[in-house]
């Protein structure tokens, strides 16, 4: 009778722990683009040379290419382009069923009149073209690049109805390491600000010290944002600074005491989320964004636990719920909460377990459209991005490779995220979005990159 | 009886080959860590035991263990989680570096590493992988002679940094290096250390001490350092 017990406790407890499962391998789940041809430029009377303008086209190519819906053919790939490359003329007929027979769904004519760059979206269904606000070119590719991307984005919200994401900005750190004779080497990160595909990059801080955690604030109006949190250590404790876009020095954003880190703003605006070890641990709280010229807010803890480190928030965009790290549990992971208001006791506090099936869990971000998490997490060794459905409840790997890949960020679309990869000796800014699982690098040259930042919706 | 322990204690056995073979070594390790700690905690709490006592040694630590609101921040007011329970020590109201502090910053703090004499007491602190526990009988060691000297040297003010090594994310590794920073600060408190004159920073994996990859780097880079400053 004993041994039937013992048998039985045995069975159950092997059927319980069975359900554990395996290191999840990533399915390829790429979405078929939809294909597009971007005509030659046909130019006329223009003094922008053709390396210029083959220029300006490539980098309206790499923006087709990235945003998530197309892909862009060359003409060699179908014989009605080949055919079709030779006699472009932006306002004469195409050989509409020779191009529909070869799945060509659109075709993008350009052509340049002086320094007036015009483009024509023709379906190669319909057989209709719309024509789109010329822009000016200078001749300066870096001045031109953003009407380019705007050229870009006018395309994508005449063929998908939304504006892409092409003129939006990013943020990031660039580290590098000082050796000092018969000292400790030092370490300085500077703020960067670039264009979503790298370009442009401009060093908006000068501080000498570690920076970490840059990220826009979002503006209010429909407007750009004009300001930066970022984490700084030029005291010694990190502490949050906000400073506006090419401004000096910044201003600190809480007075609360010991160490400010992982910070996070509301999407509304109004508010940070961050971890600080005031009361002895790592825990994290939540307070109002200052006002211009007004005193500090005070600082609330939302989240403790005793012996935990607890890090990383990331505000729902109703701004009701947080996402945050905790190791509560022994391996950091990822927790849902409901913010807690005023009076609720720390006991009371119930947390949703969301990553599941990996170890060393971090740096979550909520997407903007509240669906889903994209996260860091440990596989097979490797740290890779993970994203969480709140819809499926299921979690994804979405990366893989070698690559350490940390911090990923939301760009506005839901779509399309940045983070950083470690490969070798360097540290770069990726891009990536959820159609087309193969992150391009944007970044390259002296120092390491991280903590990248995409620039909110605007309000 | 004697014989149904047995039995069952096997299949315990049993089930933990089983399971762990479906989870690397360092897994297993974490798993049980973690389990000791509940079964810790549960133990202490059925004999009675839910925390020790301390000294106050200043207004700031009398309010926080009253459970006043503190104006730079609002703490929880569960007993179990109040600022001052065992395992966290409120920080110091002083921030050196800080407009109107009395104490500059980081960069008027020297390494003692530089100074033979100080090099020998202020000796780094080491920790193992994902853990803020400081453990050894090295690590107390040097923890107590800090404290000492700091003791005899009321003047002095000290900035013990968390650190940790490359393998794990860096955004949860400021955290963790802030637990650690926290971990020698309190027991430099509890050996009497006055509690404004400590100070944690965390650095993460942001300033390893030594690059590369292999157990040994990675031992030397999770550590706790000390930086400190002779106020006049």
């Amino acid at each position: 009778m004993k041994l039937l017990i013992s048998f039985c406790l045995l069975f159950c407890q092997i059927a319980l722990f069975a359900q554990e499962e395996k290191i999840f391998v990533q399915l390829d789940t790429e979405i078929p683009m939809i294909p597009v041809y971007v005509t030659p430029i046909q130019s006329q009377e223009s003094a922008l040379t053709a390396t210029f303008q083959e220029q300006a086209r490539q980098v309206l190519l790499f923006d087709l290419n990235h945003n998530g819906h197309t892909r862009t053919l060359t003409a060699n790939e179908t014989s009605a382009l080949l055919s079709l490359k030779d006699q472009a003329s932006f306002d004469s007929e195409l050989p509409f069923q020779k191009l529909k027979n070869d799945g060509l769904l659109y075709l993008i004519k350009l052509k340049m009149l002086g320094n007036e760059l015009s483009c024509k979206v023709v379906s190669v269904n319909a057989q209709t073209g719309t024509t789109i606000d010329h822009i000016m070119l200078s001749g300066d590719l870096s001045k031109d690049r953003a009407k380019i991307h705007q050229l870009a984005d006018a395309i994508h919200k005449l063929l998908f109805g939304k504006s892409g994401i092409a003129t939006s900005r990013i943020l990031y750190t660039v580290k590098h390491k000082i050796e000092r004779p018969k000292q400790e080497a030092k370490y300085i990160s500077e703020v960067f600000m670039a264009d979503y595909d790298g370009y442009n990059a401009r060093q908006l801080t000068s501080e000498g010290t570690l920076i970490t955690h840059p990220m826009f604030v979002p503006a209010l109006g429909g407007k750009s944002s004009n300001a930066f949190l970022y984490v700084s250590y030029k005291i010694g404790q990190p502490k949050m600074y906000i400073n506006q876009l090419f401004n000096k020095n910044g201003t600190r954003v809480s007075k609360i005491r010991a160490n400010q880190v992982t910070p996070s703003i509301s999407p509304n605006g109004l508010f940070v989320a961050f971890s600080s070890d005031v009361a002895g641990r790592a825990d994290i709280f939540l307070q109002p964004l200052p006002a211009q010229g007004n005193e500090m807010p005070t600082a609330r803890q939302i989240f403790t636990a005793k012996g935990t480190a607890n890090a990383s928030p990331t505000f729902s965009p109703d701004g009701k719920r947080m996402a945050f790290v905790s190791d509560k549990d022994g391996s950091p992971k990822v927790y849902v909460m409901q913010i807690p208001g005023q009076g609720t006791k720390a006991k009371d506090i119930k947390l949703q377990l969301i990553s599941k099936r990996c170890r060393e869990n971090s740096a979550p971000c909520w997407s903007p459209d509240g669906k889903k998490l994209a996260y860091c997490a440990k596989t097979n060794d490797v740290r890779q991005i993970w994203i969480y459905d709140f819809e499926t409840g299921k979690e994804r790997q979405l990366t893989k490779g070698h690559a350490i890949k940390e911090n990923p960020t939301w760009a506005s679309d839901s779509l399309h995220l940045l983070f950083n990869a470690k490969e070798g000796q360097a540290t770069e800014i990726y891009l990536i979005n959820l159609n087309q699982p193969k992150a391009v690098k944007i970044t390259s040259g002296a120092g390491e990159k991280f903590f990248p930042s995409w620039e909110p919706k605007q309000l | 009886m004697k014989r149904f322990l047995v039995q069952f204690a096997l299949s315990l056995c049993v089930l933990q080959l089983t399971t762990s073979c479906q989870r690397s070594s360092d897994d297993v390790w974490n798993d049980t860590q973690s389990a000791g700690r509940h079964v810790a905690r549960g133990v202490k709490t059925a004999f009675g035991y839910h925390g020790e006592s301390r000294e106050i040694n200043s207004g700031d630590e009398f309010d926080a263990a009253s459970g006043a609101s503190n104006p730079d921040f609002v703490a929880f007011d569960d007993e179990a989680m109040r600022v001052g329970a065992s395992d966290s020590i409120l920080q110091a109201r002083e921030t050196p570096g800080e407009a109107g502090s009395s104490i500059p910053g980081i960069e008027a703090f020297r390494d003692p590493a530089l100074d033979p004499e100080l090099a020998e007491i202020f000796k780094h602190v080491h920790f193992d992988y994902n853990s803020s526990l400081v453990k050894g009988q090295e690590n107390l060691t040097i923890i107590v002679a800090m404290s000492e000297w700091l003791k005899n040297h009321p003047n002095v003010y000290i900035f013990v940094e968390g650190h940790c090594d490359s393998r794990g994310p860096a955004a949860y590794n400021l955290a963790l290096g802030a637990n650690r920073s926290n971990a020698i600060r309190n027991l430099m408190i509890k050996e009497g250390v006055v509690y404004d004159r400590v100070f944690t920073i965390s650095y993460g994996k942001e300033r390893p001490l030594v690059e590369g990859e292999g157990e040994e780097i990675w031992t030397a880079n999770r550590r706790g350092q000390f930086k400190v400053y002779e106020k006049n």
